[in-house]
């Protein structure tokens, strides 16, 4: 009987130490740099070791200004430029370091770029590099890093997700890889300085809105040791976690926080955050650990959505500043063009204009946003609603310009939505309510999001929600209209989008963009492939006690400068 | 004896996590979504950029053909490579087994400690008070949803007594100590402990309540042994057959309630991972959380199966 006894207490405490010791609980193994734990998903970051014992490590922790974020869902990628989420470049923005600093205006003041000349005739640009940036390793940025980040970038054989942008840069092809890497447009011409060249003749700003939001520089001293091919796994971005970023990597626990070090030789000024904390927080938990102090801000939008439910108690809360800011993300409900259900552009127009938007803002976004007919807001640069024919809430001309065109309203539309966003999913009831309004039969069905694109671009539906993070560059549309794109969505049979985006890129003036954008527009209302319905503000809340100088208002392409952020004594 | 009976069921084991994988690979890789779409996201990559991208992680072979190959790689301890994060999944799974196997089993073990002698008092003393408040606490949570609880439990204690944290497992990583971890693990362990008493007190007070019929009970009464003695020495013991039998066939279940209470306390345990990489199709670390869990359970029913010889000498493996 002791004997048993005996195995089942050991059997238990084996177990037990089993999992504790993979937590690491406990351990003070975090001083032992560069080692990845992975029994206990942490992982140690090299460049940071000198930072942490100048700040005394634990011993000092409270001395230590710390400010934690929420995101609401784990970076995906070591590596900035395997995933093209928020949630790894919000990440990859503290350790590494973009070119500009883009506004919501579209202009861009310098970061890593100190200045840049445009040749006369816009075919290339000249770009002068700040000098005093650094690596974490002490090792200055040059002109080779910038190349070599472009390089690895265009490179066929480097999983980038993100060259699709450079597409522009001479020599590289439609989804922006290089085709000879002697031939691409990114050229030394001193060690601060360093010449892109564009295929045609193009603005700068355009390409900048484009390209900057993806665009991060990397050591070339660090990564050029490893091919194209071993940089395709994660491992040797893990080991080798260098950047010149106003942060420096720490410790992570992986998929719950990532811990940074305030970069003390940052060119634009030193954070007054000593410890940057990034954690994963369940969505309706967001408000709780606010409120509990865990995390001292949510940034809404595509980083922390709070629930709109929350979202008053948030406003009522003393210590809270909350902000709400527009944006230019928007959700819309795509049509398929191939559907006989749908027989032409007339009937997309007609349903386009049966949905009353006004009323999703205002009973499901408690006016927390605003109704758009284009891609963006009235607010973005290239939107000028006043010139445009848009297809507002007319349930009767909706009616009978569907009569007149040739829609049997016998048929069901099948209207799919992907799970997840909430306000998203209730629009969808208004919609199908507006619709049923003018005798149009539509049967909703949920899907995860994987299944829905697949759907989607199969042409497997009638109607189908979806929406983007949009951004301040003007072609970014493009991505649901393009023949050949990955995300075809309204699944658009010929190259007519394609031409009309790419004839406004050789535009060089920014006023006549702006008009040559009007066009495009009123085409793409006219045709309405897209039913653009609303875009929600970000809900930003903030522990206003301990965080000052937080200003989203500007933060557009997730340039948030949290090196200007301080944290109150 | 007992050696030949555990390496029958090892073996009886080898088909049966084939069999899982199989099926678990191919209803995976028939699921609609593709795992491309979700690397590529908006990006508008050439169609030979995709098609780099579907050679590189061999999403162009024929089913059969990646299965065959993720075995056999398997069998060497490579799990291969996550679609979605490029890391190797072997190390995503080590990862986040221990904070996994840490709330789980604590809670398992706390819930037993609560259970037993709840259920126990109950079953001793039928309809007393007692037993009311036990009946009522295993109904109430057998009833309630561990993410209603999980949200009561993070109002209560995070954000109107801001008394224990509500997310994550340590404060930060310089504050990073054993207390520390102990305080981010009480509220998860207290819901999934919840989730499993209700059915456990109900187990002991009905096992109990039978066993304290039998004849040798009565018999080491009328010998005059002390109450105390006959209930815990041989009522309770034969008790806990079908208590750990209860506990065994739970194991999936508080893996799954694992996947909820992670996600609402930000525990960066399996459930998350899990959750996380169906979202993408990551096929591999689909696969390889599925053989995690496969082998938990099977080694899992094994242990139970052996337990009962450790509780009742009567039962003899054949």
């Amino acid at each position: 009987m002791r004997k048993r006894t005996r195995f089942l207490a050991a059997l238990l405490a084996g177990v037990m130490v089993l999992g504790m010791a993979a937590c690491g609980g406990g351990g003070d193994d975090d001083k032992s740099s560069g080692d990845t734990q992975a029994a206990a998903g942490e992982t140690k970051g090299q460049a940071a070791e000198a930072n942490t014992d100048n700040a005394g490590g634990s011993e000092s922790s409270g001395a230590e200004k710390i400010a934690t974020i929420a995101i609401t869902n784990a970076w995906a990628s070591w590596c900035p430029y395997f995933d093209s989420g928020n949630y790894t470049d919000i990440v990859s923005d503290q350790l590494y370091d973009r070119l500009w600093i883009t506004h919501k205006d579209g202009t861009v003041s310098p970061r890593l770029a100190e200045s840049y000349e445009v040749s006369d005739d816009h075919t290339y640009m000249t770009i002068h590099l700040n000098k005093e940036a650094k690596f974490s390793d002490g090792e200055p940025v040059t002109a080779d890093d910038v190349i070599y980040s472009a390089r690895l970038d265009c490179n066929p054989a480097f999983n980038s997700v993100k060259r699709d942008q450079m597409k522009f840069v001479k020599g590289t092809n439609e989804g922006g890889a290089w085709e000879k890497e002697e031939d691409l447009g990114w050229e030394k011409i001193d060690d601060y300085t360093v010449k892109l060249s564009f295929k045609e003749a193009m603005s700068e700003l355009n390409f900048l809105n484009m390209m900057n939001r993806y665009f991060y520089v990397i050591p070339e001293h660090v990564y050029s040791k490893y091919s194209p091919e071993e940089l395709n796994e994660a491992t040797p971005w893990k080991d080798n976690m260098v950047g010149s970023g106003p942060f420096i990597y720490d410790t992570s626990i992986d998929g719950e926080r990532i811990e940074m070090v305030k970069n003390e030789n940052y060119f634009l000024g030193t954070p007054d955050i000593d410890r940057l904390v990034i954690r994963v927080v369940e969505g309706s938990q967001l408000l709780s650990v606010l409120m509990a102090g865990e995390v001292d801000l949510i940034a809404g939008g595509g980083i922390a959505a709070m629930p709109l439910s929350d979202w008053p108690a948030a406003q009522e809360e003393a210590n809270l500043e909350t902000v709400a800011v527009t944006n230019y993300a928007y959700q819309a409900m795509i049509i398929n063009c191939t559907s006989e259900k749908i027989p032409n552009a007339e009937c997309r127009f007609a349903l386009n204009m049966a949905v009353n938007r006004q009323a999703i803002v205002d009973n499901l976004l408690g006016g927390e946003g605003s109704v758009v007919y284009a891609p963006f807001s009235n607010e973005h640069p290239f939107v000028d609603e006043s010139k445009l024919n848009m297809p507002v809430y007319d349930p009767e001309a909706a009616k009978k310009m569907l009569e007149d065109n040739g829609f049997d309203f016998n048929n069901t539309l099948e209207l799919i939505v992907p799970t997840g966003n909430e306000i998203r999913i209730q629009s969808t009831v208004l919609i199908q309510q507006d619709l049923e309004a003018i005798g149009v039969k539509t049967n909703i069905t949920q899907y995860d999001f994987a299944t829905l694109m697949q759907m989607m671009r199969d042409g497997e539906y009638d109607l189908g929600m979806c929406g983007s993070a949009g951004g301040i560059d003007p072609t970014e549309p493009l991505g649901w209209l393009g023949l050949g794109t990955n995300q075809n969505f309204p699944c658009i049979m010929d190259y007519s989008y394609t031409e009309l985006f790419a004839a406004t890129n050789s535009v060089l003036d920014q006023d006549k963009r702006v008009e040559a954008f009007v066009e495009v527009w009123q085409h793409l209302l006219d045709d309405s492939p897209v039913c653009y319905l609303y875009s929600e503000n970000h809900r930003v809340a903030y522990n206003k006690d301990r965080l000052s100088g937080v200003n989203f208002d500007e933060a557009e392409q997730l340039n948030w400068c949290t090196w200007t952020w301080t944290v109150n004594e | 004896m007992k050696l030949k009976y555990v390496g029958k069921r090892i073996l009886i084991i080898i088909p049966t996590f084939i069999g899982i994988t199989i099926l678990a690979y191919f209803l995976s890789s028939m699921s609609p979504g593709d795992p491309i779409d979700m690397i590529v996201g908006p990006s508008q990559l050439s169609a030979e950029d995709i098609a780099r991208l579907r050679h590189s992680y061999g999403l162009d072979q024929p089913v059969i053909i990646q299965y065959f190959h993720w075995f056999a790689r398997m069998l060497q301890g490579n799990f291969g490579i996550s679609y979605r994060t490029a890391e190797p999944v072997l190390g995503m799974i080590l990862s986040r087994i221990g904070p996994t196997l840490l709330i789980t089993i604590t809670s398992v073990v706390v819930s037993v400690l609560l259970a037993i002698p709840m259920g126990v008092g109950a079953a001793v003393k039928p309809y007393s008070l007692w037993d009311y408040i036990s009946s009522g606490i295993s109904f109430l949570a057998a009833a309630a949803p561990n993410f209603f609880v999980g949200l009561l439990l993070v109002y209560i204690f995070g954000v109107s007594l801001k008394i224990l944290p509500v997310s994550g497992m340590y404060t930060t990583a310089s504050s990073k100590s054993f207390g520390d971890l102990v305080r981010h693990m009480i509220l998860p362990v207290a819901v999934l402990a919840f989730q499993q008493i209700g059915n456990l007190i109900r187990q002991v007070r009905g096992s109990m309540l039978e066993v304290l019929q039998e004849d040798y009970i009565r018999t080491a009464r009328e010998k005059g042994l002390k109450e105390g003695r006959i209930v815990i020495r041989h009522g309770l013991r034969n008790a806990l057959i079908p208590v750990v039998t209860t506990i065994g066939m739970n194991l999936p279940f508080i893996v799954g309630g694992a996947v909820v209470t992670e996600q609402i306390f930000g525990w960066p345990g399996i459930g998350t991972l899990m959750v996380q990489s169906i979202h993408a199709r990551d096929y591999p670390c689909i696969m390889g959380i599925t053989v995690f869990i496969a082998i938990v359970v099977l080694i899992g029913n094994l242990i139970t199966d052996l337990v009962y010889g450790l509780l009742d000498p009567r039962i003899s493996y054949k």
